[in-house]
């Protein structure tokens, strides 16, 4: 089966948006020393220059961007174990095998079995 | 009068073209004239560009389309991988034999169902309702044949790694198909079908590649949030199996005579609650006073996870089979239906629960409670029936 493509190699976009970077560097220099001898040329250059600088450090911040993205975080599935008898109450992590309504490992105070009464994910922590 | 009008306008635009033209020329021979290389270059990549855009414009959108569209393919290419690994790896847990399921699962990843023709619809939902049990059957029979030894409950979950992966496997095969297909025909429109839904597809996927993890390991999924409420209505009561894969328990509450229903837990399943609805009024002749369903149901965007609402009519998903049975029901003997909702996002119904969805629950116990309260007089029969799947959910 066909399948989709990759993109082309990291090195051949590096030197190309590097070089692009390079260019419009030259390009706003050239405007400027074009802009003190008079030449009707400053604007184009400063245009291109501004142009080639704009692309190329957006290329660069998003090929950045993709190197340093962190893959999401994995859930952290909590478990919530309680005994009926004194209402003590436990949070741990999900094991396999654990399901809402199971009795599971007696209550350390009053050492009755406990039982699963909720199972969640734990939220990541909200920006403000 | 409208024909003058566009000639004259033609005329007008085409004249103004022209003249644009030949003064960009004649300042690109008084540039050759002056000898400035810059300007002339710069002049001649303009006009490169500005022909390029005319002609050509099309063809960039749809090539810059075309990788967005590869790179999803390459994405969700390593989803469905990762998820027939798993489901590969919970099959050979769950077997002690020796016996290698990839060969099977591989197989078993392009399963399909054909639905009944619809050119005559009289008469579809039975035959739905068939093509559905002969599939359920089909996938219970293959878990069995791969891993003989796995229990009920393992059982069930197997079958549920199954459907996500077969689901992740057809994702990636109709994305990779649109994007090969618009690569050889490199049609815009084509492309831009694709491309537009690409986002919430990769939500779809992206929500099921987390989804497979929970039902390998058991965990509820905000789906089962109905099945959660009836559960905590039916613990600690007697249950028998009513129908396929549904227990119901009976229990007292104010005086009213509930009749609880869920997939039967903790195993992942929705099983069939229209005919177990259908069962519990045959077996009261009709003399039940509501029906109370809870399921959880899409939130529009903005709105609170876990967030309850109240209304009418029969609250369940899938492919109408069992909203036909309760409505049927419910009409032969005029039975009331009201639905009490849980609100998630279609993401948030096949991950893991999260805790306002949990939360949201205990919500929906205290809504179900009124309703009956309000609903029925001391003495009635009322069926409550939690709908979803009920993996990681015990009764």
């Amino acid at each position: 089966m066909k399948t989709a493509q990759k993109g082309p190699p990291i090195p051949i976009f590096l030197i190309f948006v590097v070089g692009i970077f390079l260019f419009s560097i030259y390009y706003l220099y050239d405007a400027v020393t074009a802009f003190f001898n008079g030449s009707a040329n400053a604007s184009f250059q400063l245009f291109l220059g501004l142009f080639g600088f704009a692309t190329s450090f957006l290329a660069l911040a998003q090929f950045l961007k993709r190197l340093t993205m962190t893959p999401p975080p994995v859930p952290k599935i909590l478990t919530t174990v309680e005994c009926k008898n004194d209402g003590f109450k436990n949070v741990r992590p999900f094991a396999k095998g654990d399901y809402v309504f199971k009795t599971v490992e007696n209550c350390q105070k009053c050492n009755e079995p406990m039982m699963i009464t909720a199972i969640y994910v734990e939220e990541p922590p909200k920006k403000s | 009068m409208d024909g003058v009008f566009a000639n004259l306008m033609f005329i007008t635009l085409f004249s103004e073209f022209t003249l644009k033209v030949q003064s960009m020329f004649s300042s690109i021979f008084a540039q050759i004239n002056t000898g400035d290389p810059t300007s002339l270059i710069l002049q001649f990549f303009y006009l490169l560009s500005f022909f390029l855009f005319i002609f050509y414009g099309n063809r960039l959108q749809t090539y810059l389309m075309l990788r967005e569209i590869g790179n999803a393919a390459g994405r969700l290419k390593g989803m469905k991988d990762t998820a027939r690994n798993l489901a590969i790896a919970t099959l050979k847990e769950s077997t002690k034999e020796a016996i290698d399921p990839t060969p099977r699962i591989d197989h078993f990843l392009e399963y399909f169902t054909i639905m009944p023709a619809s050119l005559d619809p009289t008469g579809i939902v039975p035959k739905l309702d068939h093509a559905l049990d002969v599939r359920d059957q089909r996938f219970r029979d293959e878990v069995k044949l791969i891993a003989p030894t796995a229990d009920d409950v393992k059982t069930n979950d197997i079958e549920g790694v199954l459907e996500v992966a077969i689901s992740l496997n057809t994702i990636y095969r109709v994305v990779n198909h649109f994007y090969l297909l618009g690569k050889k025909t490199m049609s815009l429109y084509l492309i831009m079908q694709i491309q537009m839904q690409l986002p919430m597809i990769m939500e779809i996927a992206e929500s099921y590649s987390v989804a497979i993890k929970a039902f390998a390991d058991g965990q509820p999924i905000g789906d089962g949030a109905g099945a959660l409420v009836a559960a905590k209505f039916m613990h600690g009561n007697e249950t028998r199996k009513i129908a396929k894969d549904v227990v119901v328990a009976e229990t007292q509450f104010e005086g009213r005579r509930l009749l609880v229903l869920k997939a039967e837990g903790p195993g992942s399943t929705v099983g069939k609650p229209g005919e177990a609805i259908k069962k519990l009024i045959d077996e009261n002749e009709g003399k039940v006073a509501a029906v109370i369903m809870i399921d959880a149901a899409g939130k529009y965007e903005g709105e609170k996870s876990g967030e309850t609402s109240e209304g009418t009519g029969a609250a369940i998903g899938g492919i109408g089979v069992d909203q036909y049975t309760i409505e049927e029901i419910t009409l032969k003997y005029k039975i009331p239906v009201h639905a009490v909702i849980v609100k998630e996002s279609v993401k948030e119904s096949v991950s893991p629960m999260t805790k306002d969805i949990y939360e949201g629950t205990d919500i929906a116990v205290a809504r179900v409670k009124r309703l009956i309260h309000e609903r029925a007089k001391e003495g009635d029969i009322v069926i409550v029936a939690g709908i979803g799947n009920s993996v990681g959910i015990g009764q």
